[in-house]
């Protein structure tokens, strides 16, 4: 056991959080919530040339080999600085093609994801039908909303045939039968539901093991939690400056012992989410039972927290509180949109269902079965 | 940064492991099972108290000089977990957590050697003497005077809400020393006052689970010897702000709050096995409380796993007490839902665990109450969040 970050792990994440507070301001955040997709091209180059499209690519195929771990790191930056573009997303998609493609395949999608011409996403298709057709595969199904799907130049399905068996396929722009339906999300990123209808998809795709189909969902759910620990650290904190500032019936808010309960709350929510967070990164590889337990526990978990910190820094705010003039109305949005996607509903379910059920909740989380 | 055990970790936590089995006493076991107070009689928890002590793993949060582990704070949060998954009793906390890091702090070389070995050996059982009727949450204005007179000081006054006090025969008080002017937490001094002194009178007071753990403690003309005074004179509010931490991060809650959880599913099987159905409801909000206790370790591995034996955990202990009370109570409420309609009754005599259930959930809102009232605790953690 070692609750101490790396040298390299703390050097990669001041680099990001350097570059996010420099260079990433309201004009350059404007310049991708304006476009047509969501995300700006000499931004996503920017994020590229960070190397975080990278982050979780194997050395071997021209990526850092850092894991979820480090990615999570650099998402809580993300978080702070309200990134819109979909940075999880594309680097979980690059991990994707890593690990389930076969080397050719992965050479091919990877070197584009890498230099940040195009982004990427990564959506579970359930309930796929899937049918072989000489050298492509007719696939049919839907996608729920997915971040980063507008405009992607690979959206990276994982196909859950209902049956044990998942594949992974590697969908690119105008491939026939596929239907996009684009939507602005409450954190001003680009979102689609995605239809199948007999799409022809050419059969360079990979096939993965169950596990490693709710791996890769995992971490992104993962670096979702961490972005939204980035918004509720950075929301949290500019609440507690706000009522020391602010002066009403002659004394500052902070000095009102309501007001200063709620400060108190937000401020365990952030503990107790930054725990969460920890407890999710730091079980990714301790086997599926650990991972499921954690990554279930911190989506649940932050999503309340998010809340408590959400509310209460619009209400501490008051007017001002619920003008789009300040950060705190865009972080509310950012967190209401963390907690209104990727199954939080479904999280709760899996621990009730995996944790609860099979009684392992009775058993330390840390100190836990399959820990080796 | 990692949270797999290495080797030696892994060696640790099967000796922790063998030792419990070989001697953790049945009636320990089952007196911890059936708790509804807020901790074990000393019939339950003083034999699994000297299994410790003979082994020398009884305080493992006081430095090695003092009779301490040496342990890192991992190998504590291990042996806590593993301690109290298997059923063992809390040791009563009052001496070894709370007045114990006071005297190895604070105390001179007499007091040391007088009362430090005396906790390990439980020739001493401690009671606290902070509160009193007209000092609750406001803990300052207590009225309770020890002026000098020749070797001594002569004390009186009235303590409250002293747990085991009926148990104990030492009682670690703050008491007025001062002349009053100044600041009211000036003039506070931290004696230690021996309950067989003539003019100490201990009457019970009944809890809200129908339990006798609490008293109030009367003192009338009784005598000190001065050497029973901790530290300096008129800092004892100080030693108390110290104390207080300990109190609130003296250990792993978690691994207690998950033995409840444990209770509670075991009580879950044997409902089912009696063709009860769980509420889904009661599943949901069992389910969300796991998540909260699961996150709860974490935090606590987090901010007391790098701490070295007897550190000053800091301002931050007092989020930990405010998630510990909380959890403690959410814990007993979701033991409580787990029996439905069978809640409502109160058993007379307490002989199975689901017997434990409803007693439990009402002693628990005494959580959010002792140890700095949750609204204590709320003011303490926004006063720090300003200064960042």
């Amino acid at each position: 056991m070692n609750l101490e970050y790396t040298e390299d792990q703390v050097l990669f994440r001041d680099g990001a959080e350097r570059f996010l507070s420099a260079e990433y301001g309201a004009g350059a955040r404007a310049r991708s919530t304006g476009a047509e997709d969501g995300v700006d091209p000499a931004n996503r180059s920017a994020f590229a040339e960070l190397g975080l499209f990278a982050l979780t690519v194997p050395e071997r195929l021209g990526g850092l080999g850092f894991g979820p771990l480090e990615l999570a790191m650099v998402l809580e930056c993300c978080g702070r600085h309200r990134v819109v573009e979909p940075i999880a997303e594309t680097a979980i998609a690059a991990r994707a093609l890593a690990t389930a493609f076969d080397a050719p395949a992965a050479q091919r999608w990877l070197p584009p994801i890498l230099s940040g011409e195009i982004h990427a996403t990564v959506a579970l298709l359930s309930n796929a039908d899937i049918a072989e057709a000489g050298d492509a595969d007719i696939v049919s199904g839907a996608v729920p909303l997915t971040r980063g799907a507008p405009g992607a130049g690979l959206v990276v399905l994982l196909a859950d045939t209902g049956e044990g068996e998942r594949r992974a396929f590697a969908v690119t722009p105008g491939t026939e039968g596929v239907s996009v339906s684009a939507k602005r999300l409450l954190d001003e990123s680009r979102g689609a539901m995605l239809t199948l209808e007999r799409a022809r998809i050419p059969s360079e795709n990979g096939s993965l093991a169950a596990d490693s189909v709710d791996q890769l969902l995992d971490e992104l759910t993962l670096a979702s939690c961490w972005k939204a620990l980035g918004a509720m650290r950075a929301a949290s904190g500019q609440t507690a400056r706000y009522v020391q500032e602010r002066e009403q019936f002659g004394r500052p808010l902070a000095r009102f012992q309501a007001v200063e309960h709620m400060i108190a709350a937000q401020s365990v929510a952030c503990e107790e989410a930054e725990a969460a967070a920890l407890l999710a990164a730091l079980s990714m590889d301790l086997g599926p039972s650990s991972r499921i337990r954690a990554v279930s526990a911190a989506k649940n978990k932050i999503g309340r927290a998010s809340d408590v910190v959400a509310k209460n820094a619009v209400q501490a705010h008051g007017g001002m509180g619920v003008c789009d003039e300040l950060p705190i109305a865009g972080y509310f949005r950012d967190l209401a949109a963390f907690r209104a996607m990727d199954g939080s509903a479904r999280h709760l379910d899996r621990y009730e269902r995996d944790v609860l059920g099979s009684g392992c909740f009775r058993e330390s989380a840390i100190l836990g079965t399959d820990a080796p | 940064m990692n949270l797999r055990l290495d080797e030696s970790q892994r060696a640790f936590r099967a000796e922790v492991r063998d030792f419990i089995a070989e001697n953790l006493p049945e009636e320990s076991r089952r007196g911890q099972s059936l708790l509804t107070g807020v901790y074990p009689e000393p019939a339950i928890s003083v034999p699994w108290h000297r299994k410790l002590a003979g082994k020398g793993w009884l305080a493992p949060m006081w430095p090695k000089e003092f009779g301490g582990t040496g342990w890192t704070g991992f190998e504590r949060f291990i042996f806590e977990n593993e301690c109290a998954l298997a059923g063992a009793p809390y040791v009563f906390p009052l001496g070894l957590r709370l007045v114990g890091p006071v005297i190895f702090t604070f105390g001179t070389q007499a007091q040391k050697d007088r009362f430090l070995p005396r906790i390990l050996t439980d020739e001493d059982y401690w009671c606290q003497g902070f509160s009193e009727p007209g000092a609750g949450s406001d803990l300052a204005s207590l009225t309770t005077r020890a002026v000098p007179d020749g070797d001594d000081y002569v004390v009186n006054g009235s303590k409250i809400w002293q747990t085991h006090a009926h148990h104990a025969n030492m009682m670690f008080t703050l008491v007025r020393t001062g002349s009053g002017d100044g600041p009211k937490q000036a003039g506070i001094s931290f004696l230690l006052i021996p309950l067989d002194t003539p003019g100490v009178e201990v009457r019970p007071i009944v809890s809200i689970g129908g339990d006798h753990d609490v008293n109030q403690v009367f003192l009338s003309d009784v005598r000190v010897p001065k050497s029973n005074l901790v530290g300096e004179v008129g800092k004892g509010w100080d030693y108390a702000k110290f104390l207080l931490r300990f109190e609130r991060a003296g250990g792993f809650a978690a691994a207690r709050l998950r033995a409840s959880l444990k209770r509670i599913g075991r009580v879950l099987e044997s409902r089912m096995a009696a063709g009860i159905e769980i509420h889904p409801d009661a599943r949901r909000r069992i389910a969300e409380v796991a998540i909260d206790v699961d996150v709860f370790e974490m935090l606590e591995l987090k901010i007391l796993g790098p701490l070295a034996a007897g550190e000053d955990p800091g301002p931050i202990s007092s989020i930990l007490k405010l998630r510990t009370s909380q959890l403690k109570q959410d814990v007993a409420e979701a033991g409580h839902l787990a029996l439905g309609e069978d809640g409502a009754i109160w058993p007379t005599e307490v002989e199975s665990e689901s017997d434990a259930l409803p007693g439990d959930y009402l002693n628990s809102r005494a959580a959010t109450i002792f140890g700095g009232a949750r609204e204590v605790q709320l003011g303490l953690i926004a006063r720090e969040a300003f200064r960042r």
